[in-house]
C-alpha cells in the first residue's frame, strides 16, 4: 500500500542542517492499522504529512497506492488526496459550518452533486454515531464529538487510506478509547488502511497491528506490535513500554533478575479453559512457576487475558511454551535466561 | 413636529438642504464603501496569500503590495484629495460634486480595509487550511470556502470601522466641494457663522455613524458561530 524508500526531509535553519526525517524506509501494509510512535520532535508529524503530499521529501520516494506523492502536484495531487482522509489533533473543523456542512465540505471539494451529498452526509454521521447532532456548530460539540465529525469528513470520499495525526491527544482517556474503538471498527468494516502517529503507547497497544518507532528522524524499530513489544531492541522502545507499565502493564525491569520470563495471552472467549491450561501445564511438566501479573487488556481483536510468568529454571521455558501453544495460547518468551 | 422643533431650536436650519446633504453623504459612503469592500478584499487576499509561510508566499510581491498599501494609508486624507485632483479630473471629468469625491475616498479607504482583511485572514486557524488542502482543496477553495466564511465576522467588523472612517472622509471631501454634510457644516455653518447648521450636520453624521455601528455589530454577531 505504502512504500517509503530512503525518505529524508532536511531543513536549514540559521545555517544549521536539521533532518526532520532521516533516510526512512518503511513498508506499510494495506488494510491494517499501523502506528508510528515517537516523542515530539521525532519527525513523525513530518513523515505522516508526506503520505498526502502536505510535505515534500528532500530526497527519496513516497509511494502511496503506486503514486509518487513526492512528485505529484496540481490537479493530480488534489485528486490523489480525495482518496486519503486525514484527521487531526485539534480536529480542524470549520467553525462557521454545522457538523453536517463540515462533512459536506469534503464532498463539495470532490464535486459531488448536492442531492447526492445530502444522503452521503447522513450515512457518514450515522456511521460515526452523531445522529441528532447534525445541525450543531463545532463550538457546541464536545472534543470527542468534534473528532467524530472529523472522522466522518475524512471518510466522506471513501478513501483507501486514513491518516491520523495525534487524533486522540487532545481528548480525555475515556473519550480516547471511544475514538480508538471507532477507528478500529472502521478499519474492520471498511477495510481501509490506517496510519496513525502518536506519542502514547496506549494508542498503539489498543488498535495497531504494526508499529514503527521513531527517534530523531529515524525509524529505529518496526514490525508487528506483538513482536516488537515482546522483544524490544531499542532503549526508546523500552521507554515506551515502560510508559504502559505505568498504566498497569508489565515492566520487565521489576522481574527477578534470574530465570525465564514468559508472557501468555489468550482470547477472552474460552479464556477460562485456556487459563486452566496453565495450571495443567505446571502440574504435568512438574514446573516451578511464579505468576508476576495477570490482567485483562483491550486489543484490536477484543479483550484478552495476559499473564506474565517467571520460571526460576530457564530450561523449562521451551517445553512450557510448546505445551501452551498447542492449546491456542499465545506465548512470548520475554527472557530466556 | 420635526419641522416645528427645528424652527424653534435651530432657526437657520432648513430641512430640504439638510436631507439633501445627508443623502449625498450616504451616497458617497455607500458607493465608495462598495468599491472599497471589493478592492480591499482583493488586495487583502493578495497580501495574505503572498505573505511569508502562506500558500503563495512570495517575498518581492508581498513587499511591493505591502509598501503600496502603507504609502496610501500614510498620506493624510486631505492631502490625498488634493494630490488626486488631476486623476479625478481625468476619470470623472470634474472635481466638484459627489462623484468627484469617490476616487479619493476609494484610494484612501481601500488600503485601510485591505490591512484589516489581511489581519482577519491571519486569524483563521492554519489547521483548517491544512485540512482543506489535505481534502484536495485548491487555492480557490481555501479563499472562497474557508478564509472568507471563517473570517466573516472580522470582515464585517472591519467593514464597519472602514465605513465609519469613510463618513469622516466624506466630510473632509465636502469641505473642498464634494457636497454632503461636511460641505453643509463648513460652508453654510462655519463660514456663515450659523452654529445651529453645524450642529444639525453633526447630529446627522452621528446618527449615520451610530446606525452603521449598530448594524455592523449585529451582523458580525450573527455570523459568529464560535
Amino acid at each position: 500500500m505504502i512504500t517509503l524508500d530512503q525518505v529524508s526531509k532536511i531543513y536549514h535553519a540559521g545555517g544549521r542542517r536539521i533532518a526532520a526525517v532521516d533516510e526512512v524506509s518503511l513498508a506499510i501494509p494495506a488494510g491494517r492499522v499501523t502506528g508510528i510512535i515517537g516523542q515530539s520532535g521525532a519527525g513523525k508529524s513530518t513523515l505522516i504529512r508526506m503520505l498526502n503530499g502536505l510535505e515534500k521529501p528532500s530526497s527519496g520516494s513516497v509511494l502511496v497506492a503506486g503514486r509518487d506523492m513526492g512528485r505529484a502536484s496540481g490537479a493530480e495531487l488534489r485528486k490523489a488526496r480525495l482518496k486519503i482522509g486525514m484527521i487531526f489533533q485539534h480536529f480542524n473543523l470549520l467553525w462557521s459550518r454545522t457538523a453536517r456542512a463540515n462533512v459536506a465540505f469534503a464532498l463539495e471539494i470532490a464535486g459531488i452533486p448536492r442531492a447526492e451529498r445530502r444522503a452521503r452526509v447522513e450515512e457518514l454521521l450515522r456511521l460515526v454515531g452523531l445522529e441528532g447532532r447534525e445541525d450543531a456548530y463545532p463550538a457546541q460539540l464536545s472534543g470527542g464529538q468534534k473528532q467524530r465529525v472529523g472522522i466522518a469528513r475524512a471518510l466522506a470520499n471513501a478513501p483507501d487510506l486514513l491518516l491520523c495525526d495525534e487524533a486522540t491527544s487532545a481528548l480525555d482517556p475515556q473519550t480516547t478509547d471511544q475514538i480508538l474503538d471507532l477507528l478500529s471498527e472502521i478499519n474492520r468494516r471498511l477495510g481501509l488502511t490506517i496510519v496513525l502517529i502518536t506519542h502514547e503507547m496506549h494508542v498503539v497497544r489498543r488498535i495497531c497491528d504494526h508499529v514503527a518507532v521513531m527517534e530523531a528522524g529515524r525509524v529505529v524499530e518496526e514490525g508487528l506490535v506483538s513482536e516488537v513489544f515482546a522483544a524490544p531492541k531499542q532503549p526508546i522502545t523500552r521507554r515506551f513500554i515502560r510508559q504502559t507499565a505505568e498504566e498497569g502493564g508489565f515492566d520487565p525491569a521489576l522481574a527477578p533478575p534470574e530465570g525465564a520470563l514468559l508472557r501468555l495471552t489468550h482470547a477472552a472467549e474460552g479464556g477460562e479453559a485456556q487459563a486452566s491450561a496453565f495450571s495443567e501445564a505446571v502440574l504435568k511438566l512438574g514446573l516451578r512457576a511464579n505468576l508476576l501479573q495477570a490482567r485483562l487488556i483491550q486489543t484490536p481483536e477484543g479483550p484478552s487475558g495476559e499473564i506474565v510468568a517467571h520460571l526460576p529454571d530457564p530450561s523449562q521455558a521451551r517445553p512450557l511454551a510448546g505445551f501452551l501453544a498447542a492449546r491456542g495460547i499465545g506465548v512470548d518468551i520475554l527472557r530466556e535466561a | 413636529m420635526l419641522a416645528e422643533w427645528i424652527s424653534a431650536w435651530l432657526p437657520n436650519v432648513r430641512l430640504a438642504p439638510l436631507l439633501k446633504a445627508t443623502e449625498d453623504t450616504l451616497y458617497m459612503t455607500a458607493m465608495a464603501g462598495a468599491a472599497v469592500f471589493v478592492l480591499g478584499l482583493l488586495l487583502g487576499t493578495a497580501l495574505h496569500l503572498t505573505s511569508p509561510g502562506r500558500l503563495l508566499a512570495n517575498r518581492p510581491l508581498y513587499w511591493a503590495l505591502s509598501t503600496l498599501t502603507n504609502v496610501f494609508r500614510a498620506i493624510p486624507f486631505i492631502i490625498l484629495l488634493v494630490l488626486l485632483i488631476p486623476f479625478t479630473r481625468a476619470v470623472v471629468g470634474t472635481i466638484l460634486g459627489v462623484n468627484a469625491a469617490l476616487p479619493a475616498l476609494i484610494f484612501g479607504a481601500a488600503p485601510f480595509y485591505a490591512r484589516l482583511v489581511e489581519l482577519a485572514f491571519r486569524e483563521v486557524d492554519r489547521g483548517v487550511i491544512e485540512a482543506t488542502r489535505a481534502m484536495g482543496g485548491g487555492i480557490g477553495t481555501v479563499v472562497f470556502r474557508v478564509l472568507i466564511p471563517e473570517a466573516a465576522p472580522a470582515l464585517v467588523s472591519g467593514l464597519t470601522v472602514t465605513l465609519i472612517a469613510l463618513v469622516g472622509y466624506t466630510a473632509m471631501a465636502g469641505a473642498i466641494g464634494a457636497g454632503g454634510l461636511g460641505h453643509l457644516a463648513y460652508l453654510e455653518g462655519f463660514q456663515r457663522s450659523r452654529r445651529d447648521v453645524t450642529l444639525a450636520a453633526t447630529l446627522a453624521v452621528l446618527l449615520i455613524v451610530f446606525v452603521i455601528q449598530f448594524l455592523g455589530d449585529r451582523l458580525a454577531r450573527r455570523l459568529d458561530k464560535r
